[in-house]
């Protein structure tokens, strides 16, 4: 009986039900269909290193999923709180007709079961359809193969998703429980004498905090400037975010006061029409919940920042693989280092202190090196048969560093030009020039099909291919003029040569030194070793990328198994067991390849995309979703109002316009503002950190856009109608 | 409701009688209008309304006809259930007549589309209702403007005729209230002003002292009755009230869907026309009181 009234209540309400029910299958759906994404690995021809691509993006999907499900559980909550506050009146008759509270309390538990079943039940499915469809999504935008299509089911995301949903909707009902149980009988009939007393605000008040609040919000997005995004642990960020957020919260405090302030004195504009009625509207609605559009403002800038930036991120580490992995693969060798000498930076006090260093700890590898006088190559044909089967050309690229001849001097002379703040400046400075001789990099020139480079015995030239140090790197040119390398005056020619000198996930080349071979022979003489060396290498003709990087690895495999050189007594040990053959320094200490590289960066695209996409979804439906219940419950309370109108001789076409701008500007105020902070936030972000980066911000930017507009865009439109047929009903009823 | 209907035929007789008696005997003279008296403002000529299905059928209104001269202040009483409330919807288009003709200065309204409608009551008609029925986000002065707004007329000239409207109704000092801030027959006084500013054909009121004390209900009386004298404005009152019904030029009395009687002030003082009307209820037999 209690059941069928459940049944029967939830059929009546339909219409105040459906907005909370669609968000409750797209939240259903979208936790499922995200969760599931492990499973799709069975779909696509991948092996080894790239199967972990899946994985990892699922790990990290999961572990964002708990944030994700306090979201839906606190929309899902506050949704239901308000439906449920609206039946007071509905719950009053019940009582007074002499139904104990238990029994409503379980009418209530009831609906709330029936709709959780069957939004879970149809998001489920809907999630399961769009698992599907996502998996040809990845396989289109990351251009994996598909091998095989055929219908994906993870069992381990359906159970995820019905432990959260059970979950939310047990702390649901026990909510409304107690929200019932509380009630008072003489509250409950008198819920539907709505009080007429709106909350009215000094328009000079509202004036001021208005003008305060745009004040605030300056001084916040100043602040953010000056802080760059940077350092966000920093005073001025902090700063910066709490004015932020209180500067928000005073704008819509005061919005709806200054706007009717303004309005109302343009009195050939106001006096038109429904215009002072719409403004009303807005204004009332906007003064009784300008909490709720504080909240949703934040969240709407959180969603729409961190969507278009890591959006941008993806371009930074994913950007060009062709130019930050040119070669099949290189091998590196580390050459020798102390534990505490910073490899990035290096400080080598003297010309033989790391040969010194390298006899006395690892003396056959530091003999093997001299041996063959640290050409890896040469070490490698020896001890891999089969090298000349898969190798068609190789080209070997030594860093050195230069004790005694550090940057200082150009950092000084590049004193006065301005650049941004990502670079550290003063670390450079202290760090030893490091140098290439620039045969080696005509034979790396050579190898890619490049021109030779034209060196005087005097000269010298820059290497640069980060973004991040482009500004200096042109300072140095421009303001050093002459670098001092080991006692010789050497002049820096006015190109910045663009060489990347081995396989890596981005371009890595910073403020490198190519030097005439006698500034290295004279190194060489002094008793110094390389710094660290790439042996960059291209396959054989015939061999596929795959083919080539499985002969490598089978090669080194073989010349260098398991433990096979335990003089080296060194602990750095690689965590994959497919470099276990390489526990050492020289020759080899790791490789990098093209394939891998690319399936890398493909990965990552693949993880932040997915995360992106659910993160800015859950949000963005999250908001759309309280504003359009709250739209909705508005036009219901309103409909006395419109009735009126209707009598007074408003025809239905003025009161849907006035509708119409109802809910436009109730869903445009929160989220203009929150594009104003976004704005701000990514035109900072893009100024420090992007442009220093090389990363673009339009595409991302665009496709947020495209993203909101969509899915704001389709509530508002839902919303607006639902609530042009609740004011129909009112006007016929 | 309905078993005050229980006797059709009866009502269809008193309707029939007073047709015959009292329809189309020209011009009425309207106290003090300043209006010529001529054609008819208004003309109701034999409505009928049916409620319900073939099985159960209530008529409401079982033939209805009578002039309404410009410049009139006519009230139209009845017991509770007598059709009043449902001849007023029907004057004022918020309801369809189910059969008869209603024409307002000489177009009948009866045929008109949904649009056509809406428009006829923001430009023909002006409303007061019981409960005032202000728009609660609208101050007094939006209020009032509203009227003039939703027919687009010229902004620049709304402000001088609320203010000027406001000033003859004693509402001047209420305009930047909003109605919760005001007191009951503020409310209603101001909902007059909007029903008159706009200087409608007819204004129609629906027991507009219904909810008001009886001071307040008196001052609400004499602002109708300064509407009617002093700005020419043609009022319809429905009201089960005497006294109210005793500041009209004329009052009809309806009973059982059909029109029982009529009786005009002509040149009585208000508390002899107060006493013919309470004849007439005590003939009626109805509910209709007085309070005052």
């Amino acid at each position: 009986m209690l059941l069928k009234l459940a049944a029967r209540n939830i059929r009546r309400s339909v219409r105040d039900y459906a907005i909370y029910f669609v968000t409750l299958v797209f939240g259903v759906a979208v936790f499922y269909a995200f969760n599931s994404i492990g499973s799709q690995k069975i779909l696509f021809s991948i092996e080894g290193a790239d199967a972990n691509i899946f994985e990892v993006t699922q790990e990290l999907l999961s572990t964002f999923s708990v944030v994700i499900a306090f979201v839906l559980g606190f929309l899902i909550v506050y949704a239901n709180r308000f439906l449920i506050k609206r039946r007071k009146h509905e719950f009053g008759i019940y009582l007074t007709l002499g139904m104990s509270p238990g029994k409503v309390s379980r009418i209530v538990l009831y609906e709330t079961v029936i709709v959780g079943l069957v939004s879970l039940a149809v998001g489920l499915v809907c999630g399961v359809l769009l698992s599907q469809a996502l998996s040809f999504a990845t396989a289109a935008l990351f251009t994996i193969p598909m091998t095989h299509y055929q219908f994906v089911f993870s069992s381990s995301a359906l159970l995820m998703t019905l432990l959260c949903f059970v979950a939310i909707y047990v702390v649901v009902a026990l909510f409304n429980l107690l929200t019932v149980r509380r009630y008072k009988l003489i509250d409950l009939l008198s819920a539907n004498m709505r009080s007429e007393r709106m909350p009215v605000r000094n328009p000079w008040v509202c004036l001021a905090a208005f003008v305060t609040a745009v004040g605030v919000l300056a001084v916040a997005y100043r602040l953010l400037i000056e802080n760059g995004m940077i350092d966000l642990g920093e005073p001025s960020f902090v700063w910066a975010t709490v004015l932020m957020l209180v500067g928000t919260l005073v704008f819509f405090w005061s919005l709806a006061g200054f706007a009717i302030a303004v309005i109302t004195r343009a009195r050939g504009t106001y006096l038109r029409g429904l215009v002072p009625f719409t403004v009303r509207q807005i204004a009332s609605k906007v003064n009784t919940a300008f909490v709720s559009l504080w909240v949703i403002c934040v969240l709407l800038f959180l969603s729409i920042t961190t969507f278009s930036t890591g959006m941008g991120l993806i371009e930074v580490f994913c950007g060009d693989m062709e130019k930050a992995a040119p070669y099949d693969a290189t091998i590196r060798a580390d050459v020798y280092y102390e534990e505490e000498i910073d490899l990035a930076r290096p400080t080598s006090e003297s010309l033989t202190a790391r040969a010194e260093g390298m006899a006395a700890e690892h003396p056959k590898a530091y003999a093997d090196g001299e041996a063959y006088g640290w050409d890896i190559e040469a070490k490698l044909r020896d001890a891999i048969p089969t090298w000349g089967d898969f190798v068609k050309e190789s080209a070997q690229i030594d860093y050195w560093d230069v004790p005694g001849s550090t940057y200082a001097p150009l950092v000084e002379a590049a004193a006065d030009v301005e650049l941004s703040s990502v670079v550290n400046v003063s670390s450079i400075a202290e760090s030893n020039i490091q140098v290439v001789s620039v045969s080696q990099l005509n034979a790396l020139r050579a190898m890619t099909g490049a021109g030779p480079l034209a060196l005087a015995d005097d000269e010298c030239a820059l290497v640069n291919n980060m973004d991040v140090a482009d500004e200096l790197a042109r300072a140095f040119v421009e303001e050093g003029k002459v670098a001092s390398i080991l006692g010789h005056d050497l002049r820096i020619q006015d190109k910045i040569l663009d060489v990347q000198f081995f396989d890596s996930s981005m371009e890595s080349t910073a403020l490198m030194f190519v030097v005439p071979d006698q500034v290295v022979s004279e190194l060489r003489a002094g008793g110094a070793i390389p710094l660290t060396s790439y042996l960059n290498l291209t396959y054989a003709d015939g061999l596929s990328p795959v083919e080539g990087d499985e002969a490598l690895s089978a090669g080194l495999a073989q010349a260098f198994p398991k433990g096979s050189r335990p003089d080296l007594g060194n602990d750095y040990t690689y965590a994959d067991d497919a470099y276990a053959y390489t526990p050492g320094l020289w020759p080899v200490t790791t490789t990098y390849t093209q394939a891998e590289m690319s399936s890398q960066a493909d990965g990552l695209r693949m993880m932040i995309t997915y995360l992106a996409l659910y993160v800015g979804f859950i949000f963005l439906v999250a908001t759309a979703a309280i504003l359009a219940i709250q739209q909705l419950s508005e036009a219901a309370d309103s409909q006395q109002r419109y009735r009126l109108l209707a009598k007074l001789g408003c025809d239905e076409r003025a009161l849907n316009r006035s509708l119409f701008a109802q809910v436009l500007v109730y869903f445009l105020a929160p989220l203009a503002l929150a594009v104003g902070h976004s704005a701000c936030a990514i035109g900072v972000l893009s100024g420090t950190l992007f442009e220093a980066l090389g990363a673009p911000v339009q595409g991302p930017i665009m496709m947020a856009a495209g993203f909101t507009l969509v899915i704001y865009g389709g509530y508002l439109l839902i919303t607006y109608f639902a609530s042009r047929s609740i004011v129909k009903q009112a006007i016929r009823g | 409701m309905s078993e005050t209907f229980a006797t059709p035929s009866a009502a269809t007789l008193g309707s029939a009688a007073f047709s015959r008696d009292n329809y189309g005997t020209g011009a009425h003279a309207g106290r003090g209008s300043g209006r010529g008296v001529g054609a008819p403002i208004l003309s109701v000529r034999q409505i009928e309304k049916v409620f319900g299905s073939r099985d159960s059928v209530t008529h409401a209104l079982a033939g209805v006809s009578f002039d309404v001269e410009a410049g009139e202040f006519v009230g139209i009483m009845g017991p509770s259930g007598s059709g009043k409330t449902t001849l007023l919807n029907c004057v004022s288009t918020i309801d369809k007549p189910t059969g008869g003709h209603i024409l307002v200065d000489g177009r009948d309204i009866t045929g008109l589309s949904k649009r056509a409608l809406a428009k006829f009551r923001r430009d023909d008609l002006g409303f007061i209702f019981q409960d005032s029925n202000l728009l609660d986000t609208l101050t007094g002065y939006e209020n009032i403007a509203l009227a003039l707004t939703i027919k687009h007329d010229a902004p620049s000239s709304i402000p001088a005729r609320v203010e000027s409207i406001a000033r003859s109704l004693s509402v001047e000092g209420v305009l930047k209230r909003y109605p919760h801030q005001m007191s009951g027959g503020q409310r209603q006084r101001v909902a007059a002003a909007r029903a008159i500013v706009s200087d409608p054909k007819l204004v129609l009121a629906d027991e507009p002292t219904g909810a008001l004390d009886s001071r307040n209900a008196q001052i609400m009386l004499e602002t109708l009755d300064l509407m009617n004298r002093d700005m020419g404005a043609t009022i319809m009152m429905v009201t089960h009230d005497a006294f109210a019904a005793s500041f009209t030029n004329r009052v009809l009395f309806i009973k059982d869907g059909t029109l029982f009687n009529e009786i005009r002030r002509g040149d009585m003082a208000r508390e002899q026309f107060f006493n013919r009307i309470m004849e007439v209820i005590a003939f009626l037999g109805g509910d209709a009181s007085h309070a005052a």
